[in-house]
């Protein structure tokens, strides 16, 4: 097949990208370093210039909790992505050994 | 072939928007403040006032630009990992989460609006470079040997001329 | 290219010589429509060698080539000064932050007032972090962005790279940033700048070799 129509309207499908290493053991951390901070609860601290009843107006409890549950499955996340890097990690070794 | 040197790999790629985003928000920081530390200071000491400002101001701005850049590439860099797809919905979410991040301080509101505005803005940032992709594919088309006027059923052959 | 030319060597050859062979009848066609369209025909079969099939390859040699500028290899690869600017800057930044932060920490720990209670002694820790981290940063950043664009354009200027370009770069950067504090802090800000980058441009060449 000719190509030229490919030419005139160059297609923006997403692409797949081919695994990376690098990629997954910094997403890894990054994920659990993520969901760390916001399981914590240090993300949304009561500043001492509000009132606690403003604070409680603006970060109502639905929010609080949501934001540290979203943390909560990040870190979940996270831990389930380690074991897959680690297993790519694996993989990846070997391919080094047989080659 | 050719191979795609245009993006580096991603934990390191953070360092380089980092410092991109820095170098920006700095230089933009030296020409602004510069200017309006100028115009703001009385006329003999325009040129301490120029100074002083860009000394106090333009680092600032840089390392405020800097963080945004940096956390930006980050999430860009996560949601490319999890996705595992290269496409303008990478930079989307990163920006609402960018746009998250850095409002959760003030209230679920202020987290919710920055990061509604952040994604539109990249969506918009996406739309004008793919625009631009398609433009620059349009220009660098390959030109096709102009075709002869008989496309449609020739009335009379001709022999094909080498 | 060359991998090709060896896996299917012999099939080109075929097809160069026994193009009678094929669906495609040289002598029927008249014109360059009539070959577009006739039944059968396929771009990969005008030249095998040219690759069409492989789609267009758009080919941007300014733009993605590495620096091949003598002495300009980095650890990191580099295409050019933006990226010596960027990584140079954000790395620097980081390290200043590290430094920063740490520095912060020890001051920090110093300032606890006396039998404070433990949530107050975090806080005075992390506030002095805070404030010590970025403001290192920032200032580490600024040294940084401002020598990488004046050793860019040295090299530029020169057209190669070495250590002397790095330390007069350093030195004018520090005497740059001192600028409104007088001649004797520009001086040692200058000679601080230029020694280190002296110190790390023979550092990398080292590692280099």
């Amino acid at each position: 097949m000719s190509n030229i129509a490919n030419v005139f309207n160059p297609k923006q499908e997403s692409k797949p990208i081919e695994d990376c290493l690098s990629c997954d053991i910094f997403n890894s951390i990054f994920l659990l370093g993520t969901g760390g901070y916001l399981s914590s609860g240090k993300a949304i601290l009561k500043d001492k210039k509000v009132s606690v009843k403003e604070f409680n107006k603006k970060n109502p409890i639905w929010w609080r909790n949501g934001v540290r549950s979203f943390g909560a499955f990040l870190i979940g996340y996270g831990i389930f992505r380690s074991f897959d890097t680690y297993e790519s990690w694996k993989t990846s070794q070997e391919k080094k050994l047989s080659n | 072939m050719s191979a795609d040197h245009s993006r580096d790999p991603c934990p390191i790629v953070i360092l380089n928007d980092f410092g991109g985003a820095f170098a920006m928000g700095a230089i933009g920081g030296v020409i602004w403040h510069g200017i309006k530390g100028f115009r703001n200071s009385p006329i003999g000491e325009r040129r301490l006032g120029f100074l002083n400002a860009i000394k106090a101001r333009a680092p600032v701005l840089g390392g405020n630009f800097g963080v945004w850049g940096g956390l930006f590439s980050t999430f860009d860099c996560s949601v490319k990992a999890i996705r595992k797809r290269e496409d303008p919905w990478n930079a989307i979410i990163g920006g609402f989460f960018t746009g998250g991040a850095l409002a959760i301080r003030g209230g679920w509101k202020h987290t919710r609006n920055s990061a509604i505005t952040c994604a539109c803005l990249l969506g918009v940032i996406e739309g004008v470079g793919l625009m631009f992709q398609r433009y620059a594919a349009w220009q660098a088309k390959p030109m096709a040997p102009p075709l002869p006027e008989a496309i449609a059923p020739p009335t009379q052959a001709q022999p094909l001329q080498a | 290219m060359a991998s090709m030319l060896s896996d299917n060597g012999s099939e080109t050859f075929d097809r160069v010589t026994n193009h009678n062979n094929n669906e495609i009848d040289t002598s029927k066609l008249t014109n360059i429509a009539s070959i577009l369209t006739t039944p059968g025909f396929d771009s990969s079969r005008l030249h095998p060698l040219a690759g069409l099939e492989k789609g267009v390859e758009y080919m941007d040699l300014e733009d993605e080539q590495l620096s091949t500028m003598e002495g300009s290899q980095g650890l990191i690869p580099s295409r050019g000064w933006s990226d010596d600017l960027c990584y140079g800057t954000g790395a620097v930044y980081l390290i200043g932050l590290g430094i920063g932060g740490f520095s912060g920490f020890l001051q920090g720990v110093k300032a606890i007032p006396p039998n404070a209670s433990g949530k107050l002694q975090l806080n005075t820790i992390l506030n002095s972090v805070t404030k010590r981290g970025p403001f290192m940063g920032n200032s580490a950043g600024i040294l940084a962005l401002g020598y990488n664009i004046i050793n860019s354009s040295i090299n530029a200027f020169r057209g190669k790279h070495d250590i002397m370009g790095s330390v007069v770069a350093g030195g004018l950067t520090g005497a740059l940033f001192k600028s409104s504090k007088g001649p004797k802090q520009m001086a040692y800000a200058s000679g601080i700048v230029a020694s280190v980058a002296g110190l790390w441009s023979g550092m990398k060449d080292k590692v280099l070799e």
